[in-house]
């Protein structure tokens, strides 16, 4: 399984824990971790991120705003760096 | 095991979560809580200890039971747009008539027990007072 699918996997699932840094941005913005899991079921596009070592997906929050997801692995722990919204 | 605490939680201008375990990971401090755990907890609170319900309690309450606007809507028997103008006027307080449908359908949801009467949704508190949870 691709580095992408088992993330997105791990998203719906709701296998994930937050950053400290995403989980304050999230509360700035309203973004809960119900919408993360709406992200990986909603993706419609994947990128990986060198600069940041992130993996990057853009899908839907439950209230339709698009949103972009952070993430990467750490010792087998999908970890939520950032999100941001729009795309 | 490093701890801290969670201020303006959810977005809450009043709530703060102590003690939330963390650890170091190459991405920064990570909050070592599975998914969902602490804002159950706080959903579970608000409606537990009767906290004035408004857009910005309804988006929490929602996300944690996982619903779109449209979803919400059609189980309280309101158009999707009512729950939006509920979330978008995020620190007007409901109307007591929709915080208690409001609050019975959450409360339902999230097994928390309703409120005995109406006495508990007459205060003419705006929003809640600050309020402190333990994360553990």
């Amino acid at each position: 399984m691709t580095t992408f699918l088992k993330i997105r996997r791990d998203l719906r699932r709701g296998h994930f824990k937050l950053t400290i840094h995403a989980r304050e941005r999230m509360d700035d913005r309203s973004i809960f971790e119900g919408d993360i899991i709406n992200v990986g079921l909603s993706c419609f596009d994947q990128f990986y991120s060198k600069k940041h070592e992130s993996y990057n997906f853009t899908g839907y929050a439950l209230d339709e705003r698009v949103v972009t997801v952070a993430c990467d692995y750490d010792n087998e722990t999908l970890i939520i760096t950032m999100f941001l919204e729009g795309d | 095991m490093k701890k801290t605490d969670l201020k303006k939680f959810a977005g809450l201008e009043y709530l703060t979560i102590k003690d939330v375990p963390i650890r170091s990971s190459k991405h920064g401090d990570v909050i070592d809580v599975n998914y969902g755990k602490l804002e159950r907890m706080a959903a579970k609170f608000i409606l537990q200890q009767k906290i004035p319900i408004r857009g910005k309690e309804i988006k929490l309450l929602r996300s944690v039971t996982r619903m779109s606007m449209a979803e919400l809507g059609k189980a309280l028997g309101v158009s999707a747009n009512a729950v939006m103008h509920w979330e978008k006027e995020g620190d007007k307080r409901l109307l007591p008539i929709n915080e208690m449908i409001v609050r019975a359908f959450f409360c339902s949801e999230l097994e928390v027990e309703f409120p005995k009467c109406f006495d508990d949704l007459k205060s003419n508190l705006k929003r809640a007072k600050k309020i402190l949870l333990k994360a553990s």
